[in-house]
């Protein structure tokens, strides 16, 4: 018995391949530079990285789907506009002016979600989350 | 002139032109303002000048709703009422809270809010508070020196409670009654029935009765019954032989629509690391030159319309706060997350402001406070319920008379509401890095177990326009029965979220301007 496939169903099938690679690299070549020096520079506005881990393992534990580094950090930079400005202290302040104000409207329009009771804006459970992968991407973690 | 009723000879018949039945915030308020007319004043209260267990046993009575406080513990039977136990919140009813609101059910005062300003004008003097002037946020920021909270979402907004001292009218106004010619004021003794006309349309006497003493009457032209929201529904259902279901009951409205303030304690707790901008007046009473006042946070007006909210009113109470040597130390582990939740929010929000007073104002914040953890109160409204509600018991007191049954009840709207409000100050203090909240309600209309009330009765005798709906009218006078008047919180036909006393006060000064004006 042999297994015939239409032509329809072969372009249909390219076309789900090709649109799913321009995904994932979208994802994984951040336009800025390297993802994961992006996802540090967002994690790095956080200077109590204990505290942030926690948070973003209980956060993790309701979103499980969100558990990859390069999917946070486009979720955390997808209303912020073009790529990041140079590493600089200076940028580093207007990096977290700019989270502020994802924030703020974070709580203005409802994107918020409980962590562990907590209501938090979506931007920082997610920055949280990131903090949490990425100390279990480190060197020697038990994770 | 004060007397005590047990003096009295058997079957003693006083005859008065008004008969004043309880002497607490109303009672005695009533009974001040008309001393020195020519009118004829008869104060009856049940109890003595001081607190007596045997009287305070005539309000023993059962529970069959929800749990509440037992019935002999949350009031007081003696001169001055409550308010001998009165803690001295006072803030006025906001002015949506009388109006008809399509989603409040059997919402919708007969007057209005403008219609009592005046009288609460002067329930301040009564009261011992400070300037009519609650939701001035701008008039306390003078008075304080303090700015208060940024709020800007249109959610939630600052208001003002002040606080009497607290006035035990029995202790602060016995004097102006015992020197009053034209009020006499009879101790321990108890009205056990209103008697009326056959058709119930006039109420012809009283029946009074002392614990173990004399039996008297009092015929008055008219009778005001302000015994609270418990015992004024027990005494109209109880006084039944000539209308069997009771005085003013034509149309079974007596006792119900019970309301209280649901508080849950703990509603939500909230971490911040900005204490500067809570200034003193939302953490402690601020005492001011004339005035003592607690900042708190209400809905907005649009919050409650646009979303068919009840109202609500919410205090910060401050459990702890964070200082450079506490945080260095390990957290105790019931408090890591909120330490966890302190850390992301410094490391977050915008800078501390500097519009704020320095630190060691009025005591807050505390030297090196670098945050603190906070706890909410609150107090909300409760929508008119006719089948929460005070009926008289099997049992039967020391006279001999029916206790009072109480049932309360909530539903899950008001559950619900209330859920919305705390999530309101959620977002709204996220959006201003004023802090992190964390709701402590389930997301269902279930109250939690350790829902209390705030011994605040009210509704059992609701005012309306039509006595289809309420027991008294406009002028707090019952519908049907030329010569009845009812004074207090059981007259409110809806709650608010403002501790009742001053309106209690404030319709109590109204009542007297309606009677002095009738009789003159």
């Amino acid at each position: 018995m042999s297994l015939r496939v239409s032509r329809r169903t072969v372009l249909a099938g390219l076309a789900a391949g090709i649109v799913g690679t321009a995904i994932g690299l979208r994802l994984y070549y951040w336009p800025g530079g390297d993802v994961t020096r992006e996802a540090k520079r967002l994690a790095g506005i956080l200077r109590h990285p204990d505290s942030a881990v926690w948070l973003g393992r209980l956060y993790l534990d309701e979103k499980p789907r969100e558990a990859d580094v390069a999917l946070l950090v486009r979720l955390i930079d997808a209303a912020r506009g073009p790529a990041l400005p140079p590493v600089t202290p200076a940028a580093d302040e207007a990096l977290r002016a700019d989270l502020n104000e994802r924030i703020r409207n974070d709580f203005i329009y409802g994107n918020t979600v409980a962590v562990d009771g907590w209501l938090l804006s979506l931007t920082e459970a997610r920055l949280c989350a990131l903090v949490s992968l990425l100390r279990n991407a480190e060197p020697g973690s038990a994770a | 002139m004060i007397e005590d009723a047990r003096r009295l000879s058997e079957d003693t018949l006083i005859e008065t032109d008004l008969a004043i039945i309880g002497a607490g915030a109303a009672g005695i308020t009533i009974a001040r303002e008309l001393a020195g007319t020519d009118m004829r004043i008869c104060l009856l209260e049940s109890g003595g000048l001081e607190f007596e267990q045997d009287t305070q046993n005539l309000y023993d009575g059962e529970n069959g709703g929800r749990w509440y406080f037992p019935l002999d513990t949350c009031r007081l039977r003696y001169f001055g009422g409550s308010t001998n136990h009165w803690g001295g919140w006072c803030r006025p009813l906001t002015p949506i809270d009388f109006e008809a609101r399509d989603w409040v059910p059997y919402s919708g005062w007969p007057i209005t809010r403008a219609d009592l300003d005046p009288y609460y004008e002067r329930a301040q003097t009564v009261t011992e508070t400070g300037p009519f002037r609650y939701d001035a946020t701008a008039f306390w920021e003078e008075q304080t020196g303090a700015k208060m909270l940024p709020l800007s979402l249109g959610l939630i907004t600052t208001t003002f409670f002040q606080y009497s001292p607290p006035t035990r009218f029995g202790t602060r106004y016995r004097k102006d009654i015992e020197q009053a010619t034209n009020v006499r004021a009879l101790l321990h003794a108890t009205v056990t029935e209103i008697e009326t006309s056959e058709t119930g349309a006039e109420v012809t006497g009283l029946r009074v009765a002392t614990l173990g003493g004399p039996s008297f009457r009092v015929r008055a032209h008219r009778y005001i019954l302000a015994t609270g929201a418990i015992e004024n529904p027990r005494l109209l259902l109880q006084s039944n032989r000539t209308q069997p279901a009771g005085v003013g009951n034509t149309h079974d409205l007596v006792g119900r629509f019970f309301m209280e303030h649901p508080h849950v304690p703990g509603v939500a707790g909230m971490v911040t690391s900005r204490p500067e901008a809570f200034n003193a007046a939302y953490t402690q009473h601020l005492s001011l030159a004339d005035s003592i006042v607690h900042a708190a946070l209400i809905p907005t007006d649009a919050l409650l319309r646009r979303e068919r909210l009840q109202q609500a009113v919410f205090t910060i109470g401050v459990m702890g706060v964070y200082t450079a040597e506490n945080l260095a130390g390990e957290a105790p582990a019931d408090q890591q997350r909120a330490r966890d939740i302190f850390n992301l929010q410094r490391d977050l929000d915008p800078p501390r402001t500097t519009d704020h007073p320095p630190a060691g104002y009025n005591d807050w914040p505390p030297a090196g406070a670098l945050g603190a953890n906070c706890t909410f109160g609150c107090a909300c409204e409760q929508a008119p319920n006719p089948d929460s509600r005070v009926t008289l018991s099997d049992e039967r007191d020391a006279l001999g008379l029916p206790r009072a049954r109480l049932d309360w009840r909530l539903s899950e709207a008001d559950k619900l509401s209330l859920n919305r409000i705390v999530r309101a100050v959620a977002d709204e203090f996220g959006a201003q890095g004023l802090g992190r909240v964390r709701p402590a309600l389930s997301d269902d209309g279930n109250w939690p177990e350790q829902t209390i009330g705030g011994y605040h009765h009210m509704g059992t005798t609701r005012m309306a326009d039509s006595p289809e709906l309420g027991v008294v009218d406009a002028n707090c006078k019952v519908h049907g029965v030329a010569n009845l008047y009812i004074a207090g919180s059981s007259v409110f036909t809806t709650g608010g979220a403002s501790n009742p006393t001053l309106t209690i006060v404030a319709l109590a000064l109204r009542l007297a301007d309606h009677l002095r004006t009738r009789s003159s």
